[in-house]
């Protein structure tokens, strides 16, 4: 016999014999029992988490259906909806949300940490650090000793703010004659207009003419189309937003150089040591406001306002006074100011229950005064501006038959009074409006009209040496409201 | 499946699920029975699963070898055998005492691996067949004849045949 077969042959003749035991079957029974209570409970939790999933699914794709019906009913308008009011509110509160979330976690937190769940307990941790970091770089762009601005006041004495004012017929001439005006931006008392025609004229502070820029073309140094100038040192900056870049130019039209850009930017301010650009795009791919060297190299990107609403284009949206940079969205009622190294919150401006509009020789004051005060008309900002200790807000409202009004805050930060008034139905300084653009330069408040449209709304009162100056086909007309201190 | 109905099928089926457990555990009767419990509930819970596609005790017996196998992680290594006999004589013939009769075999098994046991213990005690052992283990074919041959050698080994 082989070994094989010998372990074979023990196995076989050595199985285990199992002793009949009675209590085996009774107890496997009384284990089946209770088991069956809890698989007649699985079941029953199975059936209703399908029962539950079915009609969760149900409702979701009728909500989805009823929203879509709503959507095509009336189409959503971020910036004039309900919704523009709930994203604000959002995203003026948003620190205060983190916080909560980080305060909840944290109790959270404490609770697992006594039940040892770690990982649960690790995921609160990560989720109150995260948190508190959102909360942190949330408040970089701070708002403290932000001026919240009750702009609900009408002022029946706006003249009393500004210094002086001058009316500045723009030279006229055969080679330079201009078009609609597009930009217009001052530097040491000299004007510099950009016109529909991409053609950018200087004129000293009594509209005589300087000189011209006309580099329009394909060529180099030549740009086929202008959006905005400033002017820094001795050099004009052009910027051609749908050819993504930067042209510089000597005051006499000498090329200088060119800045190649990333994206469409529709604002610029050029300052000592960097350009601050503006982008009004809604893509989270990139920033609003884009801080470049001279070399076009980024230095800085952020973002102060929400992404949801893109920017509506029409308006300064970045105005220089001293040596900051004043930027709002139209919308949004702040203002923030940028220093050069970060930016900040400065102002905050309230229009609910404005007050009557107080105007005794107006026709239908009453429609007008309803119109005025709803809130539900929406104001769009055009230029903002700190100057010295005046904070000033130009504004329009399209008020249905009265058409587009404009309108001008100015809060006197020394005073602590807030004052608006509209600017068509009052006037300024004893000069009827309206102007077509508002440009706060130099500490003043500088708007321009056309030159026949000045003379019907002002030829009765102006004087015959002033009014001798202006053709009614001829260049513009600036007026320049100088500020009081 | 009733409970009723399952009961009646396994009553016929206990005794070599217990002894196949008892085999399987290393002579351990109360771990055997408690084992061969847990596998009746657990294919009770599951009989609704049971397609008839392989035979009754094939289906029960691969349950019993899931839940030993669960028992061996969960326990420590050497729960088994520190439970197991101590033998000490070489296997006797003239054994009158049964317990004593399987003290070496259970204590040789108890050395080997648990799925050399567990193919010896199907093959030699149960009478299955290859191609059995194959399903209840669910491994293939050439596996379980190797572990059948190494099995044996092992236990030749701890037999000092």
């Amino acid at each position: 016999m082989n070994g094989k077969e010998n372990i074979e042959e023990i196995l076989r003749s050595n199985k285990p014999q199992v002793k009949d035991d009675p209590t085996f079957l009774l107890e496997t029974q009384r284990r089946m029992k209770q088991v069956e209570g809890i698989k007649a409970e699985v079941d029953r939790q199975r059936s209703h988490g399908r029962i539950l999933l079915i009609v969760t699914l149900a409702l979701g794709i009728a909500i989805g259906a009823f929203a879509t019906f709503i959507g095509y009913l009336c189409p959503f308008n971020p910036e004039t909806s309900a919704m523009a009011g709930i994203i604000m509110f959002l995203t003026t509160w948003k620190q205060y949300f983190l916080i909560l979330l980080a305060a909840l976690s944290v109790s959270l937190a404490f609770l697992l940490s006594r039940s040892r769940n770690a990982r649960s307990l690790t995921f609160c941790i990560a989720v109150t650090v995260i948190t508190s970091l959102l909360t942190i770089s949330c408040n970089n762009n701070t708002t403290d000793g932000a001026t919240k601005v009750d702009a609900t006041k009408w002022d029946k004495e706006p003249d009393s703010h500004f210094a002086s004012q001058r009316i500045i017929p723009l030279e006229t001439g055969q080679d330079f004659l201009m078009g609609d005006i597009k930009n217009i931006t001052t530097y040491n008392d000299t004007y510099f207009i950009l016109d529909s025609r991409n053609v950018i004229f200087r004129f000293d502070q009594d509209g005589r003419f300087l000189s011209k820029i006309a580099r329009q073309g394909r060529g180099h140094g030549e740009y086929s189309d202008a959006s905005i100038i400033d002017v820094f040192g001795d050099e004009v900056y052009v910027l051609s937003t749908y050819e993504k870049r930067i042209l510089t130019y000597s005051f006499d039209g000498e090329f200088h150089k060119e800045i190649s850009l990333d994206e469409w930017y529709f604002d610029m301010a050029v300052e000592d040591s960097y350009i601050l650009l503006f982008s009004n795009g809604s893509n989270n791919s990139f920033k609003n406001y884009v801080k470049i060297t001279p070399n076009g190299e980024i230095l800085d990107s952020w973002d102060d306002f929400s992404k949801n609403t893109s920017f509506t284009l029409g308006g300064k949206f970045l105005n220089k006074q001293g040596s900051s940079i004043f930027y709002f969205k139209p919308f949004d009622y702040r203002i923030f100011e940028y220093d050069g190294n970060g930016s900040k919150q400065i102002a905050e401006f309230n229009f609910t229950n404005n007050e009557r509009y107080d105007k005794s020789d107006m026709e239908d004051i009453v429609e007008f005064n309803d119109m005025v005060r709803n809130t539900e008309y929406v104001r769009k900002f055009n230029s903002a501006a700190k100057v010295g200790d005046k904070l000033v807000v130009t504004y329009s409202m399209y008020l249905n038959e009265y058409g587009i009004k404009d309108f001008i805050i100015i809060d006197d930060l020394k005073a602590g009074k807030c004052y608006n008034y509209c600017l068509q139905e009052q006037g300024l300084c004893s000069t009827p409006f309206p102007g077509y653009g508002y440009y706060l330069c130099d500490k003043a408040l500088i708007t321009y009209t056309t030159a026949s449209g000045f003379i019907m709304a002002n030829g009765e009162k102006m004087d015959k040496e002033t009014l001798s100056q202006i053709s009614p086909e001829g260049n513009p007309v600036l007026m320049r409201f100088e500020f009081s201190n | 499946m009733t409970r009723e109905r399952f009961i009646d099928l396994v009553r016929t089926e206990q005794e070599p699920l217990r002894r196949f457990l008892l085999g399987l555990c290393s002579g351990n009767a109360s771990l055997a029975d408690d084992l061969a419990q847990d596998a009746l509930v657990r294919a009770y819970v599951a009989s609704g699963s049971f397609l008839g596609l392989s035979r009754f005790r094939t289906w029960l017996f691969r349950i019993a070898y899931n839940c030993f196998i669960d028992n061996c992680r969960k326990a420590a290594p050497d729960t088994v055998s520190s439970e197991s006999f101590e033998a000490q004589s070489v296997l006797s013939d003239d054994s009158t005492d049964d317990a004593f009769r399987y003290q070496q075999l259970y204590q040789a098994l108890d050395r080997i691996s648990d799925k050399e046991r567990a193919v010896i213990v199907l093959h030699y005690f149960e009478d299955h067949d290859i191609k059995d052992i194959s399903s209840i283990m669910q491994i293939p074919s050439g596996t379980v004849k190797y572990l059948l041959s190494i099995g044996r050698n092992h236990l030749k080994e701890h037999l000092s045949l």
